[in-house]
C-alpha cells in the first residue's frame, strides 16, 4: 500500500528538481555503536572490504561519524564481547579484526533468551534477543510482472518467495534481497532489506514478492530470511519508514534500539534461511 | 461558574431591554439580480447613531425600535446601498433587495456606506475574500482556489507545495473545522493538497473565524472556514464556466419556479491524465490520475416563513493503472436545511447533515480491496432571536453520530492474504449553545457565549487498555494491549464533557477606529492521524477515546482596528496566545493506517502559540490589495519525544509575509500579483550516523527534534485577467438612437504564471550517499517541487 501511495508521490514528482545544498550540522560526540546477530545455523553477512565468511554469530562494533564525514565503517577493536544464554552460560567472542567478533561454537538456539554485552574502557552496551521459532523458504523463483504487457520495451521480474506462516502467533520477518556480482570483495550486492509481518496472513501458505525494475534474465539473485523477534522488527521498521524520503516521509527520529548503555545497538537473535535463484526469461 | 448562574446572569443583563414598547421590522435582504440571499448586509437607522443589526446567514434580519419615523440604510459592499424611510407605529416586514448597479448603463457607484463594518463589528480574528479577490489573485494552475487564497491573509498559513491543509495561528492542518453548507468535509484537498475541493464558482460566501469563535461553531480547536454554496439564481437561467489548461468547470442555475425556487449545479473536472495518453511510455498511457466534483443545490420557498434548501457535494480523486490498481478517494456531504420564521423576531434554522470521506484501493490480480471510511450523521437546530435594538441572541444544539471504519482488506482466500476488518469506531458528539451579542451604550459591543459539549465513545467494540509507555535509550516503545473490554452496541465506554466559553468585546474608539478583544476555548474530540510530513488520503481520522483524550484550546487574542482616507485604507494589528492540551504526536514507528492498536502508538502533550498579525489593505480605487505579516511562534510538548524538552512544531514559522495587489489598467484589463516569503518550516537533521553493515545504509542519530529550517520560501505570482467586449451597439427601438448594451455573454482571458521567478522553493532536504566520488560520502540533496508554471484559462458566463 504504501508503495502505491509512493507510486502517486512519483506521478506528481515528476515536475519536481533536486540539488545538491551545503548544510552546517553540528557534530554530535562519538558514541559506540554495535549491530548483532546470532543465527540458528549458518548465516552470511557480506561486508564491504572483507571476504565473504559463513558464521553462526557476529558482533560488529563501530564508532559513529559525523554526517559529512567519508561513508565508511570505523571498527572498534580491543573489546570485551559476550553472548550470555538464560542458563547462564557466557561466551566469549574473539576479535576478527575491523571491528567484528565471533564465537565458532556458539549456535543460537529457539526460544532461548540471550544477553549481548560490548565492554571496552569502562564503557558498556548491552541488550538480550530471544531466538524465535524457526521459519524457512518453501520456494524461491522468478515470475514476470504483469506491468511489463504494458511496455514493449521492457520486461519486469518479481522474484516471489513462498513460505508458510505458523498459525496463531505474532510472525515477524526479517528479509535480505543480494544481486550476485562480480563485486571485488563479497561478490553481493545488497539490493534491499524490508520487514514483514503476518498481520494480513497469519497462519497461510504465503509469500513475499520482490519488486525491482533492475532484474534481467540471467541475473542471480540471493533471498535470506530470518524469523525475528517483535523489538527488531520494529527497529528494521523504523529504517524501513525513514528510508522513504521527499514525499510521504515520516518525521525523522532515532529508531528503537534494542541494546542500551554508553552507547546503543541492535542485537538480533534469529532463525536463517537462504536460497539463490536465476532469473528465467518468459 | 455552571450553566445554571450563567443563563441567570445572561437574563439579567438582557433583562431591562426586554419589556420597552417597541415595534419590529424584519424581513430578508436579497441579491437584486440573482434573488440569492444576502449574508452580513449592515442595517442602519440614520436618527439613531450605533443602533442596527446585521443579515443573517439566510439574509433574515429584525430590528426592534422604539415607535417613531426612521431612515433605514442598508448596505453591502459592492453593493448599491439603500435607504427607505418608513412611519414605524406597527409592526413591518419588509423584503429588500440590493443590486450592483449593472442594469444602469452609467459607469457604476458602489456606495456602500457602512465600510467601516470592520472596525464596528465584535469580530476580531476573523477573515474574509471577496469573490472578486478569488478571481483575480493567481494560482498556481490558473485554478482558482479559496483556500490558497485564504493562506494570504495574515494568521494562515500554507501547509506548503505539496502538503494539503493550512495551519491557523500555531495550530495543526486537523484543527480547522472545514464546513461546506455545514457539513465537515473531512479531506479538502485533491491531488495531495494542490487543489482544494471548493469549486469557487459554486461558493457564495466564505469566511474563516481564527480568533473569537462564535459558540454556535464547535469541533475543531484553532478555526472553522465557513464555506456556503451559491443558492441558485432565482431570477433567470445564467452559466458560467472555464476552460483550462488542466481542467474545466461548469456552472448553471437558475429558477425552477420563478422567485419560488431555484436550484444550481457546478462540476469540474481535470483531465491531466488526458496527456498521459499521448505519450509513448504505453505504461503511462495506462495511468489514470484526475479529480472530479460536483455541487448541488435547490430551495424552495414555501412561503414567506418556511423556506427549504438542500445541497450537495461529491468529489473523488483517482489514480489507477490499467486495471492493475486503482486508488480513490473523496468527500460526499448532503445537507437539509428548513429555515422558519417564527415571528417578528425569532428565526430558526433546522440542519440534518450527512458527511463521507473515504479512500479505496485495489489490486486486481490478488483480489485486494483496503478501504476506510469516516461517517457523520448530523443534526443542528440553531435559533436567531433579535431581541431587541440592543441584544441579538443566538442559542441551539447540536448532535453529530460519527461512524468510523478505520480500516478493512478484502481478499480472495488463495491470495496468500486474510481478509482483516478493524472494528467500527463509534462516537455521539453533542453540544448545545447559547450566545448574544450585546450593546452596551454606543460604543463598546459585546459578544458571549458558552458551549456545553458532550462525548461518548459507544459501541459496539471493543476497548483496549494498553501498558504504560516505557522509554529505551530516549525512544518510547509502542505499547502491547494489556486487557480488552466488549461494549454492546449503543453502550458507552467513554463520557467527557467541556464547557467552552466564548468571549469578545469591541470598543468604538471613533468612526475610524476600534479595540478589540476576545478569549476563546475550544474542545476537539476527532482527530486526525497522520504521522508522514505532509498529509495523505490515507491519513485516517480517530474519535476520543478511553485512551485519546479531547484536545483542549484556550485562547487570548486583542486587536486594534483602524481605517484611514475615507476607509479607503484598513489597517488592523492583532495578537493572540493559545494554549493546547491533549494533542497528538507519535511514537517512532507508529503505523497509523490498518493498525487495531494505533492507540498504543500515540504520545499526548502539550502546545503553545502566540504570534502578532499586521494587516493593511486598499479597498477601493483601481489599484487594490494588501501586505500581510505574522510573526508567529508555535511550539510543543510531548512526554517521550525530544526528552520532554519543548520544540518547535511542525507549522511554526517566525515569519510570513504576503504583498497581495491588483490593477484594473482599463476595464476591460486587469493585472494582479501576489509575492510570499517565509522562514523555512522546522525540520529534524542528523548529527552524526551509524554505519549499518546488514543494509550497507547510514542510520541517522537525531538529537533535537525540529530544531533546523528549511531554507526561507519566497514566491512571486503574476495573474492577467483580459475581458473581451462587454457592450455592444444597438438601436434603440424607441428613439432610434444608437445605445450601448451589456451583451448577454461574457467571456475572459485570464494568464497566470506561478512563480514568475522560478524559485526553487525547498518541498524537503535528504541525505544520501554519492558513491560517485573516491571515497563515499553522504550528501543533502534538496528537493524542489515546481518552477514556472504558466497557465491559460478561458471564463464565460451567459
Amino acid at each position: 500500500m504504501k508503495n502505491i501511495l509512493f507510486a502517486l508521490f512519483i506521478c506528481i514528482a515528476l515536475v519536481s528538481c533536486e540539488k545538491v545544498i551545503e548544510l552546517d550540522l553540528g557534530n554530535g560526540e562519538t558514541q559506540f555503536s554495535v549491530e548483532a546477530y546470532l543465527f540458528d545455523s549458518f548465516g552470511s553477512l557480506p561486508i564491504p572490504g572483507t571476504e565473504e565468511i559463513p558464521f553462526t554469530n557476529l558482533v560488529i562494533v563501530t564508532e559513529t561519524s559525523g554526517v559529512f564525514d567519508p561513508f565508511a565503517i570505523k571498527g572498534v577493536e580491543e573489546a570485551t564481547v559476550t553472548i550470555t544464554d538464560d542458563a547462564g552460560n557466557v561466551h566469549e567472542l574473539t576479535s576478527l579484526g575491523d571491528g567484528l567478533y565471533s564465537n565458532f561454537n556458539l549456535v543460537g538456539e529457539e526460544g532461548v533468551t540471550y544477553t549481548l554485552k560490548v565492554e571496552k574502557e569502562g564503557k558498556v552496551v548491552s541488550g538480550s534477543s530471544t531466538l524465535p521459532k524457526r521459519v524457512g523458504i518453501d520456494d524461491f523463483y522468478s515470475e514476470k510482472d504483469p506491468f511489463s504487457d504494458f511496455d514493449p520495451d521492457n520486461d519486469f521480474y518479481n522474484l516471489r518467495c513462498d513460505y508458510t506462516d505458523p498459525a496463531d502467533r505474532d510472525d515477524f520477518y526479517l528479509w535480505r534481497v543480494y544481486q550476485n556480482t562480480s563485486m571485488p570483495d563479497t561478490g553481493l550486492l545488497i539490493v534491499n532489506n524490508y520487514v514483514s509481518d503476518d498481520l494480513f496472513n497469519d497462519g497461510k501458505e504465503t509469500y513475499t514478492t520482490f519488486f525491482q525494475e533492475f532484474f534481467d534474465p540471467g541475473d542471480t539473485v540471493t533471498m535470506q530470511m530470518m524469523a525475528v523477534e517483535e523489538p527488531v522488527y520494529q527497529y528494521y521498521l523504523v529504517l524501513q519508514q525513514l528510508g522513504i524520503q521527499g514525499l510521504g516521509a515520516t518525521t525523522p527520529g532515532n529508531p528503537p534500539y534494542n541494546m542500551v548503555g554508553d552507547g546503543f545497538g541492535i542485537f538480533s537473535a534469529s532463525s536463517f534461511d537462504t536460497k539463490t535463484t536465476v532469473v528465467v526469461a518468459e | 461558574m455552571n450553566l445554571k448562574k450563567v443563563v441567570s446572569l445572561l437574563l439579567i443583563l438582557i433583562g431591562p431591554f426586554v419589556f420597552a414598547q417597541d415595534f419590529t421590522i424584519n424581513g430578508q435582504v436579497k441579491d437584486a439580480s440573482s434573488g440569492e440571499d444576502l449574508i452580513g448586509v449592515s442595517i442602519f437607522v440614520k436618527e439613531l447613531p450605533g443602533v442596527g443589526t446585521i443579515s443573517n446567514d439566510y439574509g433574515f434580519y429584525s430590528l426592534t425600535l422604539e415607535k417613531g419615523t426612521y431612515t433605514l440604510i442598508y448596505s453591502y459592499i459592492g453593493f448599491e446601498g439603500k435607504e427607505i424611510s418608513m412611519q414605524l407605529d406597527k409592526d413591518i416586514v419588509r423584503n429588500v433587495q440590493l443590486g450592483t448597479g449593472d442594469a444602469i448603463l452609467e459607469e457604476v457607484i458602489v456606495s456602500a456606506k457602512k465600510e467601516n463594518e470592520n472596525v464596528t463589528s465584535t469580530e476580531i480574528g476573523v477573515s474574509t475574500l471577496s469573490t472578486k479577490e478569488i478571481d483575480a489573485i493567481p494560482v498556481i494552475f490558473g485554478e482558482k482556489d479559496i483556500i490558497k487564497t485564504m493562506t494570504l491573509l495574515p494568521g494562515v498559513k500554507s501547509a506548503g507545495e505539496g502538503a494539503a491543509g493550512f495551519y491557523v495561528r500555531g495550530g495543526g492542518v486537523d484543527h480547522n473545522l472545514i464546513l461546506l453548507d455545514e457539513a465537515p468535509v473531512y479531506n479538502a484537498s485533491h491531488l495531495l493538497g494542490f487543489f482544494s475541493v471548493f469549486n469557487s464558482d459554486a461558493i457564495k460566501d466564505v469566511k474563516l473565524y481564527k480568533g473569537n469563535i462564535p459558540a454556535e461553531y464547535g469541533g475543531r480547536l484553532s478555526s472553522v472556514m465557513d464555506i456556503k454554496m451559491k443558492d441558485g439564481n432565482k431570477k433567470k437561467f445564467s452559466a458560467s464556466g472555464g476552460l483550462g489548461l488542466i481542467s474545466s468547470r461548469l456552472t448553471v442555475e437558475g429558477p425552477i419556479q420563478k422567485d419560488k425556487s431555484s436550484f444550481m449545479i457546478s462540476g469540474r473536472r481535470t483531465y491531466a491524465d488526458l496527456f498521459l495518453k499521448l505519450s509513448s511510455r504505453e505504461e503511462l498511457k495506462d495511468t489514470k490520475l484526475y479529480f472530479y466534483d460536483l455541487n448541488a443545490k435547490v430551495n424552495y420557498t414555501f412561503n414567506d416563513r418556511n423556506r427549504l434548501f438542500l445541497s450537495g457535494y461529491f468529489g473523488r480523486d483517482n489514480f489507477g493503472f490499467s486495471d492493475i490498481f486503482g486508488f480513490d478517494w473523496g468527500n460526499t456531504t448532503g445537507t437539509l436545511r428548513w429555515n422558519h420564521i417564527f415571528n417578528k423576531k425569532l428565526f430558526s434554522n433546522t440542519s440534518l447533515i450527512y458527511s463521507n470521506y473515504d479512500y479505496k484501493f485495489s489490486i486486481s490480480e490478488i483480489d485486494l480491496e483496503i478501504g476506510s471510511v469516516v461517517k457523520d450523521f448530523n443534526f443542528k437546530e440553531d435559533f436567531d432571536l433579535f431581541l431587541n435594538s440592543k441584544n441579538r441572541l443566538r442559542f441551539g444544539v447540536n448532535a453529530i453520530y460519527h461512524n468510523i471504519e478505520p480500516g478493512k482488506i478484502e481478499t480472495a482466500d488463495d491470495s496468500g492474504f486474510a481478509s482483516t476488518d478493524i472494528p467500527n469506531r463509534h462516537a455521539m458528539e453533542n453540544a448545545a449553545y447559547i450566545a448574544n451579542e450585546q450593546k452596551l451604550g454606543s460604543r463598546l459591543t459585546l459578544d458571549y457565549g458558552l458551549r456545553l459539549t458532550n462525548f461518548l465513545q459507544l459501541g459496539p467494540g471493543d476497548v483496549y487498555e494498553f501498558f504504560p509507555d516505557t522509554l529505551i535509550n530516549g525512544v518510547v516503545n509502542i505499547s502491547k494491549i494489556k486487557d480488552t473490554t466488549t461494549y454492546d452496541n449503543w453502550e458507552v465506554a467513554q463520557t467527557y464533557w467541556g464547557l467552552s466559553p466564548r468571549l469578545g468585546a469591541s470598543f468604538v474608539l471613533n468612526e475610524q477606529s476600534s479595540l478589540k478583544a476576545a478569549y476563546t476555548r475550544t474542545y476537539q474530540y476527532i482527530h486526525l492521524l497522520s504521522n508522514t510530513t505532509s498529509t495523505t488520503p490515507t491519513d485516517i481520522w480517530l474519535p476520543s477515546s478511553t485512551n485519546i483524550k479531547p484536545q483542549i484550546s484556550t485562547q487570548y487574542s486583542a486587536g486594534y482596528f483602524r481605517n484611514f482616507g475615507n476607509n479607503t485604507y484598513e489597517f488592523s494589528v492583532e495578537g493572540y496566545y493559545k494554549q493546547m492540551k491533549n494533542v497528538v504526536d507519535y511514537k517512532v514507528g507508529a503505523v497509523v493506517s490498518l493498525n487495531d492498536e494505533v492507540e498504543g502508538s500515540l504520545l499526548y502533550g502539550k502546545g503553545r502559540a502566540y504570534g502578532l498579525e499586521l494587516f493593511f489593505k486598499k479597498r477601493k480605487g483601481d489599484l487594490t490589495g494588501w501586505l500581510s505579516y505574522t510573526l508567529a511562534k508555535s511550539e510543543k510538548q510531548i512526554d517521550g519525544l525530544n526528552d520532554g524538552d519543548w520544540y518547535n512544531a511542525k507549522q511554526d514559522r517566525l515569519h510570513d509575509i504576503a504583498i497581495v495587489l491588483m490593477y484594473d489598467i482599463s476595464d476591460r484589463l486587469n493585472v494582479s500579483g501576489s509575492w510570499i516569503y517565509h522562514t523555512g518550516n522546522a525540520v529534524t537533521y542528523p548529527s552524526g550516523y551509524q554505519y549499518s553493515v546488514g543494509t550497507n545504509q547510514p542510520i541517522f542519530i537525531y538529537e533535537n527534534r525540529n530544531s533546523y529550517r528549511l531554507p526561507s520560501t519566497h514566491r512571486l505570482d503574476l495573474g492577467i485577467t483580459y475581458k473581451n467586449k462587454e457592450f455592444k451597439m444597438t438601436k434603440d427601438p424607441e428613439t432610434g438612437e444608437q445605445v450601448k448594451v451589456k451583451k448577454k455573454f461574457q467571456s475572459n482571458w485570464n494568464l497566470s504564471v506561478y512563480n514568475a521567478y522560478g524559485r526553487q522553493n525547498p518541498y524537503s532536504i535528504d541525505f544520501r550517499i554519492n558513491a560517485s566520488g573516491e571515497v563515499p560520502s553522504i550528501e543533502a540533496v534538496q528537493l524542489a517541487l515546481f518552477k514556472v508554471v504558466p497557465a491559460i484559462t478561458y471564463n464565460f458566463k451567459f
